[in-house]
Order: structure tokens, then C-alpha cells, then sequence
């Protein structure tokens, strides 16, 4: 080989720009879930790893119901409690167990809270009881060191359909992605600048179910079996905790569940936890259902997964538990300080999103105007009910136009970093434009009842307007990158909203 | 999948570290070793059988040369010699016989129960290797070789043992064991053809073998244009596997400074089917001709003898593709093309002149390349199919079932691939079929050698980023093994 050196050095280099290249493709190729999808799991992780060290004194663990009712931010702001949530969709209890060793390389949390609902059988056809594609999502973006090495290895094991190599060239498990790329997946860099929400996510409909009751302990005496390789996990999550020094609680969120099947679980974990010397808290038992005043109907998104109107008792309430016992509260950290402001825009969406009086829906966009792109069209007729207090409202927006006694016009407006567009007329009207500097477009049609009767309010293609009688509303918050409501009010009778 | 499997290139980087660091005098052990080692960690339990064969052999092919040395006219070979020839012949043969073939006797000539046989990997292949050997020897075409060792390092060279080319001894052995310097070019080139190999087989093949396997596997549900449509991507499919497989096997040698022949060249640009087969999988063709269709007379003994012999030819072609009816007929379909081809020439020519078409006219040689395109292609719906009355059932439907809307109503999006990776597999043959056509004026490889290294180096991320985002592969996709490996 004497006489190659300069070919090998070449060589040498080439190797290490195909391979740079490479690990860019494949930065690209693997799903990026971000803070602008339900669950942000990169988010949450990535975040994870950016805070500082030791600075959290609470982790919690477990499914995406732990996920939708632990919020860090009202833990924070109602006691003074440091945590993160590192839950994540469908997480059994292999997942919790390996992030909970990898969460100790980098912090000391003093308690441990982990959501037991994967312990029972979930997706149990499935080797790890939760979805292949979950298991990828929490497992791809932890750091590769010997916990992640232990931690594919032992998901190979179990389940023989993932192979070692994919871990190592996720391009074999997600080379199919490249017709599937979106915005986010090119953005990481910027994406990946919002973790605020330190691993909750933030639901916002309301299940109006009345199917569901508390079970009250006691009165149901058989027991449910935990999945063998879940317990052995649970088991070993136990054993890690006291190793680690870190107090471990057992949780189980409130869910329609079917009462006699939750409080057989209930009786499972409780056995568990009374061997284990463990504290347990189901917030689907009777007293402490009523003690924090839940209401399923209300305070569930789907009957299994908490809105932020649940989430936010739940945790103020495991914030209590936590404080009173384990003495975790009245800390200042300038990591939840920093992050209020943007948990209080997602809050804020929430309550867009679930107001139907037309005077607070105005309001919480001019309190926003600056993040948010409003597209208003009417269809039919939008004029008759509007009172000035209405059109004051809209006038704060930034909207000039008068509405008033404008009788069956067309009408739209777009409402972009403050900057209004708007046209009103009695025929039919289009505008076609772009707003975050070209990267979305928009058509927007408006045709009052006289000249087409129909509105139309397309972002990059897809349509969002709901169609009906009165003023059309899109909102697209530019933070969240996605459109955050849609809603009709009835400006012609009564301003009722639709959804 | 061994030849484009990550462990195996792992040994094929161990193994040019070991083969450039030996003196070149001992290049070759380094060589044997590694091609051992890659032929039983590849077949397993059948590794006792391939060295039984090279052993067997190797001795048969010093007794024929002794045999030949002391025979008083070496020129004409005696009876107990050609008995000898015999006996190594059906000593190579008989596994092949045996794994391939007995079970599609046992099973449906004679109704008995198929026996479980353990096939080795490549048998198709390395023993034809092995016969040529056997046959030159004693034809005294070649030289014996007298080291078992080389002689073992000719028959098992790894990167084209399980799926050839099937190499000649005269053309193969001296590169082997001389040791080659380690040649820059060379080594480029080898890389360039692994790449190419990967595209063909990812980009190309794997990605047709979706809808290929989509409609052969569910046939009769899809009729007619489908099977038009099928046949025409298992024809290209088929082309660029088995390209794919020989690119690497070239590739690979090539690294190691050793130049194995090609063995296709542009066949679907053949105007007949004779020219086809001068084209196609030139390895087994020229063995057909120098074995088989030459020691039965050839073209000697007038136009029946001749048509006896072509058609003889490709009955065990056929029969060497596997075992089943359809290969026999596909094999004798292709004696026949040549048959009828050859006798209507006459009347072809008149009709061409007729037409104002004459030879060497764009539009002649388009038609005969259109007409020899289609019948090969008839072939291969036969070939690919699951039975011989499937296939005949399946070419009928071409001709009889009317539904052309496919076509244009988005049907053929949903034989498995989306329109984007439809997309994906039109660029690719587009560029296979330009890359061919550049092939005939240049040497590509050569022409990227020539070029800026910016420029070099830019083709080549480009073409890896390309396999590694758009190709047919990983988890989500049953992995195909190559297609000949199955022969």
C-alpha cells in the first residue's frame, strides 16, 4: 500500500463527507414531533436534555395519559415544584424504565411519579403491549450511550420484527418517509427551540360523556393481572428508584375505564404498591375524584386522554401530594419562568378553541394578534346581529371595515402580524396571498347570500372554513405553525358559534 | 440478500485489509480464506457438500489430465477417458440433479412425497464452473491446476460463487493467485460498479418487483393490462436484478484488482432473439454454446440438425433455470423463437423492403427491437409464473382481456406502489436506458474518473443519498433475495 497515502487521505475525507451527509439525511428521514403535533415526544426529549443538570425534582413517567394531565408549568406555578414529564405515547413500562435510567445520567429527581395503565394489557398482541412505531418514537431521539445500547437491545429482543441495525441506520426503518416530509422535518434546527412545555401536551376539546363514574375502593374485591414482562419492568423501575435514592409513585389518571375493571386494577397496583412500600393515587376513585371536583364530561378530551381543564387540577393536585409529602415545593428556576409565556399562549388556543361567545373569542385574538393569522369570509349574511360592542371588538384587531347595515355582502379579511387586509362588496370575493414570508399560502372566497351564497378559507391547499351562515374564523397560530380553531358565529341571528 | 447485506461488505473491507497487507505471493491465501469463510457462514450445512465437490473434482481433473498425458494420441479422446469425463461430469451434476430436480420428479411425475435435500448455495452455478474445468482438461484446453488450494480458491471466489458469472479457468485463475497491486483505478471503479449495483437492485429492480409481485402473486385478479404492465416491469425487473448482483460481484472483485467479464450487454436493445441470447447472461449462454450446443454438432449436419440442437440447447437451459414445466417451456420457447426466426428471415425481409424499411433503417431496427422486446417478454410472464397453465393462462388474458382504462384511471396506483415512488421507478429506468445508451459511445466509469473531483464527488453522494432515501428497501418491505440466486 506504500506509495497510496494521498489516495487513502482522499479517500479518508470522502468517507467523512458521505457519512456527514448521511447523518443529515437521516436527521431528516426520522420522525420529528414537535410541539406543533399532539404529541411533541422530540420536543419533550430533546428538551429534556437541555435542562440543566439536577435542576428536577419530579419526573413523571408513563402513557399518553400521563402525558395530557401531568402539566410541569401548573405544578411550577401553584407550588413551586421543578418537573418534567417524560411520558409518551403508549409508553410501557420497558420505555419508562430505560428513559428513567437515562434520566438519572443527567438529573437527580427526588420523586418519580409513573402511570400504571400500561402495566395491564394495552395493545397486547403487540410483544411490548404498546405499538411499534410508539416504541421507535421515545427510543429514536434518546442519546446513544450504554442505556440506549441496553435499551434496543432489549426491545429486539422481545420483539422479533425490530432489528438492532434499524436503531443504528434508522434510514432502514424510515427510508419511506421522504414522501411523507413536511415543513417540520427541515426546520428541526428552529423547531427544536421550543420545549417549554417540558414533555405535557395540551388538549383542548371536551368529551361531554356521561358514561363514566368513579369506582369508591373497597367495594370490588377482585384484581386484575399485571402483563408479566410489564411487572418485571415495574419491578425493576422499583429497584432503580432505591438504588437511585428517588421516592417512587404509582398513578393512574383518570380514565373511562369501566368501574368494576378499575377497581380491579386499582386493587392490583394496590397490592404492589402496599408490598413495595409504594404510594399509589387513582384519581379514578371516588374521594379523590370529588375532592379535586373532576368531571369527566368536562375535564376529559375523549374519555381517556385529560384537557387542559383537567390537567390542571390534576396536577395542581399531585402538586399538593407531592409538596405535603415529599417536601419538593417553593423553588425558583428561571426554566419555568422563561417558560410561562409560551405555556400561556398554548393555554390560551385552548380557550380560543372553547369559547362560543363571540366578544371573548375576539378578544383572546387581539390579545394575540401578533402570533396569530386570522382569515375571516362570510357566507350569506353577516351583518344583522352585530351590536357595537362587536364591531369595537373587531376594530381592536385591526380591522377597519364597517359592517354595519351591510346587508348579504361578501366580506373577508385577513389579519397578519397585526396588519389587516379586507375587502367587503356585493359580489364574490377572492384574495389569494401567502403570510409567514411565502412559507404558507392561502385562498380566501367569499360570496354573500346574493352572488354564490359560500365561503372558502384554504390554508396551502386544505380547507378549514366551516361553512356555515354568518362569519367564518380561521385561526392559524404562526408560533404553533397549525391552524388552532375554526369556527362560525352567526353575525346574521343570535352569534351562536359552530364548530 | 448475503451480496448486499452490511455484514457482508463488513467482510469484504476485512478481507482487502488482510488480502493488501500479505505479500503478494500470498495474496491469494488471504483470498481462499475469506472465500471459505464467506461460503459457510453463507450456506451452512451445505459447506461439506461444496468441499466434497471441490475436492472431487479437483482430483477427476488431475486423473483426466493424466489420463490425456499418457494416451498415445491425447487428440482424440478414447472411450475409458470419455467414461471418465462421464463420471466427473455426473460426480458435479449429481447434487444438482438430485437438490434441484429430484423433488419435481418425485412429486409430480411419479405422485411420491418430495425429500427434504439441503441445496447449496450456488450449486446452479459453480457447477457449471466446475464441468468447463473438467471438460478443458480434458479436452486439453487448460491446464490442471495442481495446488488444491488455488484450485479450491477458483471454484469458491466469493464474490461470484452464488450467483456467478459463471467464470472460465483460463480467464479467472491467473488473476487469482498471481496477487494483484493494490491499483487506484481499479479500486474506484470497483466502488463505482458496488453503487451501481445497489441502484439497479433498490431503485430499479426491488421497486418493480412490487407491482411484478402484486399482480403474478394474485392472478387471476388482475387481467389483461395488468399482466401487460407486469410482464414488462418483470422484464426489466429481472434485467436489473440480476445486473444488480453481477455489478456487485464485479464491483467487489474489482477491489481486489481482479476482472471478471460482464455479462450482459444492453440485451433488450437485441433486433432478434438469437441476438438476445448473445446478450443475456453471456456467462451460461457461451457455456450452452461451448458444451452443449457445439458437442451436439452445431450448426454442422445441415438446417434440421442445427434446429435439433438449438432447440436441445434451450431445453437444458430451461431445465438449468429450475425445475417444472414452465422452465422447460420457457427454455423450449426460446429454441423455438430462434427456430421460426431463423426460417421466416426471408419473408421478414421481403415484408421490411415491402414496408421501405431497409436494414439498418431507425425504424426497422426500432420494430425488431419492439418485436424482440416482446416476445422475451412473453417469455418471462411464463417464467415468473407460479405454474406453466398460469402462465399460458396469463399471456392468453394480455391478448383477450380488454381494459386499457387502467392505464389512466389511478388503478395502477394501487398495485403497491404510491405515484411518487412510481415516479421514483420511471427516473430510474430512464436513467438505466440513458446510462446503456451513453455505454455504447463511452465507458461512464472512466468518463466520471475524468471529471473535476467536485464534480466526482458530488455524482457519487448524490447517487448514495439518492439509494439511501428512494430505494426498495429495510423494514416495511419483504426483502428480496436475487432473483437468479434462485436458480
Amino acid at each position: 500500500m506504500k506509495g497510496h497515502g494521498i489516495f487513502l487521505i482522499k479517500g479518508g475525507m470522502f468517507a467523512a463527507l458521505l457519512a456527514a451527509v448521511l447523518l443529515v439525511v437521516n436527521e431528516v428521514l426520522v420522525p420529528h414531533y414537535f410541539y406543533d403535533t399532539t404529541y411533541a415526544m422530540t420536543s419533550t426529549y430533546r428538551g429534556f436534555y437541555k435542562m440543566e443538570r439536577d435542576s428536577v425534582d419530579v419526573l413523571f413517567l408513563g402513557s399518553s395519559h400521563c402525558v395530557n394531565a401531568f402539566s410541569p408549568q401548573e405544578l411550577y406555578d401553584s407550588h413551586g415544584i421543578r418537573s418534567y414529564n417524560l411520558g409518551s405515547e403508549q409508553q410501557n413500562l420497558l420505555v419508562s424504565y430505560y428513559w428513567l435510567k437515562e434520566a438519572f445520567r443527567y438529573q437527580a429527581p427526588r420523586v418519580v411519579v409513573l402511570d400504571v395503565l400500561l402495566c395491564f394489557p394495552y395493545n397486547a398482541e403487540e410483544p411490548l403491549n404498546s405499538a411499534e412505531a410508539t416504541v421507535r418514537k421515545a427510543f429514536d431521539v434518546m442519546r446513544w450511550s450504554s442505556v440506549k445500547k441496553e435499551a434496543v437491545e432489549a426491545v429486539c429482543e422481545y420483539d422479533g420484527e425490530q432489528s438492532l441495525s434499524s436503531f443504528f441506520f434508522p434510514n432502514i426503518r424510515f427510508h419511506t418517509r421522504w414522501s411523507g416530509l413536511n415543513e417540520s422535518d427541515f426546520t428541526s434546527l428552529e423547531m427544536g427551540r421550543h420545549y417549554e412545555m417540558k414533555g405535557y401536551s395540551l388538549l383542548r376539546n371536551r368529551c361531554n360523556t356521561e358514561d363514566y363514574r368513579p369506582f369508591e375502593a373497597g367495594h370490588e374485591d377482585g384484581k386484575s393481572g399485571m402483563l408479566p414482562l410489564m411487572e418485571e419492568y415495574l419491578d425493576r423501575i422499583v429497584e432503580l428508584c432505591r438504588e437511585e435514592d428517588a421516592e417512587l409513585v404509582l398513578v393512574k389518571t383518570p380514565c373511562i375505564l369501566g368501574e368494576v375493571q378499575s377497581a380491579q386494577r386499582y386493587n392490583a397496583v394496590k397490592e404492589f404498591a402496599e408490598a413495595n412500600q409504594l404510594a399509589y393515587f387513582d384519581f379514578n376513585e371516588k374521594n379523590l375524584y370529588n375532592e379535586i371536583g373532576l368531571c369527566l364530561s368536562e375535564d376529559s378530551n375523549d374519555g381517556g386522554h385529560l384537557n387542559y381543564w383537567g390537567a390542571r387540577k390534576v396536577s395542581r393536585k399531585m402538586a399538593e401530594i407531592l409538596d405535603d409529602r415529599y417536601d419538593v415545593g417553593d423553588r425558583k428556576d428561571r426554566q419555568w419562568e422563561d417558560s410561562r409565556l409560551f405555556y400561556e399562549a398554548m393555554v390560551q388556543n385552548a380557550e380560543l378553541h372553547d369559547t362560543g361567545d363571540i366578544g371573548q373569542y375576539l378578544d383572546l385574538m387581539a390579545e394575540r394578534k401578533g402570533d396569530y393569522t386570522v382569515f375571516m369570509a362570510v357566507k350569506d349574511e353577516a351583518s344583522n346581529a352585530l351590536n357595537l360592542d362587536i364591531l369595537d371588538r373587531l376594530r381592536n384587531l385591526g380591522l377597519e371595515t364597517d359592517l354595519t347595515g351591510k346587508y348579504r355582502n361578501s366580506y373577508y379579511a385577513v389579519v397578519s402580524g397585526g396588519r389587516a387586509i379586507e375587502e367587503i362588496g356585493t359580489g364574490k370575493l377572492a384574495k389569494t396571498g401567502s403570510f409567514r414570508n411565502g412559507r404558507c399560502s392561502y385562498e380566501i372566497v367569499s360570496a354573500g347570500y346574493e352572488c354564490g351564497n359560500m365561503c372558502s378559507i384554504k390554508i396551502n391547499g386544505i380547507e378549514y372554513a366551516k361553512g356555515g351562515r354568518g362569519l367564518n374564523i380561521v385561526v392559524y397560530d404562526n408560533l404553533c405553525k397549525q391552524v388552532v380553531d375554526s369556527v362560525c358565529f352567526d353575525t346574521c341571528e343570535g352569534l351562536a358559534a359552530t364548530r | 440478500m448475503v451480496y448486499v447485506s452490511l455484514k457482508y461488505f463488513i467482510l469484504v473491507a476485512a478481507l482487502l485489509i488482510i488480502y493488501y497487507t500479505l505479500p503478494i505471493s500470498r495474496r491469494w491465501l488471504g483470498l481462499l480464506a475469506g472465500s471459505l469463510f464467506f461460503y459457510w457462514w453463507a450456506a451452512g450445512r451445505a459447506f461439506p457438500i461444496f468441499l466434497g465437490t471441490i475436492a472431487g473434482s479437483y482430483f477427476f481433473g488431475r486423473y483426466l489430465h493424466v489420463m490425456r498425458e499418457r494416451s498415445p494420441n491425447p487428440q482424440k479422446a478414447s472411450i475409458k477417458r470419455r467414461l471418465w469425463l462421464c463420471l466427473a461430469i455426473l460426480f458435479v451434476a449429481l447434487p444438482l440433479i438430485l437438490t434441484k430436480h429430484s423433488n419435481f420428479v418425485l412429486q409430480y411425475m411419479l405422485h411420491r412425497t418430495p425429500r427434504s435435500w439441503i441445496v447449496p448455495m450456488g450449486i446452479s452455478f459453480y457447477s457449471l464452473q466446475v464441468i468447463s474445468y473438467l471438460v478443458d482438461v480434458h479436452a486439453g484446453r487448460t491446464e490442471p491446476q495442481r495446488n488444491i488450494l488455488k484450485y479450491a480458491l477458483f471454484v469458491s471466489f466469493f464474490p461470484q460463487v452464488i450467483q456467478g458469472p459463471i467464470p472460465r479457468y483460463q480467464n479467472l485463475g491467473f488473476q487469482l493467485y498471481g496477487g494483484n497491486r493494490f491499483d487506484e483505478r481499479q479500486f474506484t471503479k470497483g466502488l463505482q460498479m458496488v453503487v451501481w449495483g445497489f441502484f439497479l437492485k433498490f431503485m430499479v429492480a426491488d421497486k418493480a418487483g412490487v407491482v411484478v409481485d402484486t399482480v403474478f402473486d394474485n392472478f387471476p385478479a388482475y387481467e389483461g393490462g395488468y399482466v401487460l404492465l407486469a410482464g414488462i416491469l418483470y422484464s426489466i425487473q429481472l434485467y436489473a436484478d440480476f445486473m444488480a448482483c453481477v455489478a456487485i460481484s464485479r464491483g467487489v472483485s474489482g477491489l481486489f484488482g481482479i476482472s471478471l467479464d460482464s455479462n450482459f450487454l444492453r440485451p433488450y436493445r437485441s433486433k432478434s432473439v438469437k441476438e438476445f441470447w448473445r446478450r443475456w447472461h453471456i456467462s451460461l449462454s457461451s457455456w450452452l454454446r461451448d458444451y452443449i450446443y457445439i458437442p451436439l454438432g452445431g450448426s454442422r449436419g445441415g438446417t434440421i440438425a442445427r434446429y435439433r440442437n438449438l432447440l436441445l440447447t434451450f431445453a437444458v437451459s430451461g431445465i438449468w433455470h429450475g425445475a417444472g414445466y414452465k422452465y422447460l417451456f420457457w427454455g423450449l420457447l426460446h429454441g423455438v423463437y430462434q427456430v421460426v426466426g431463423d426460417a421466416t428471415r426471408p419473408v421478414k425481409d421481403r415484408i421490411y423492403q415491402c414496408l421501405g424499411m431497409p436494414e439498418g433503417s431507425l425504424a426497422r431496427d426500432g420494430m425488431q427491437r419492439l418485436g424482440t422486446f416482446f416476445w422475451v417478454m412473453v417469455g418471462w410472464v411464463i417464467f415468473r409464473s407460479r405454474q406453466l397453465k398460469a402462465g399460458l393462462a396469463m399471456v392468453q388474458s394480455m391478448f383477450t382481456i380488454w381494459n386499457p382504462w387502467i392505464f389512466f384511471d389511478d388503478s395502477l396506483f394501487r398495485l403497491g406502489l404510491s405515484w411518487k415512488e412510481c415516479m421514483v421507478l420511471l427516473f430510474s429506468i430512464l436513467l438505466l436506458a440513458v446510462v446503456e445508451r451513453a455505454q455504447e459511445r463511452m465507458c461512464v466509469r472512466d468518463w466520471i474518473l475524468g471529471q473535476h473531483v467536485i464534480v466526482r464527488w458530488g455524482i457519487y453522494i448524490a447517487a448514495v443519498c439518492a439509494i439511501w432515501v428512494f430505494g426498495t428497501y429495510g423494514i416495511g418491505f419483504d426483502e428480496k433475495d436475487f432473483i437468479y440466486g434462485g436458480f
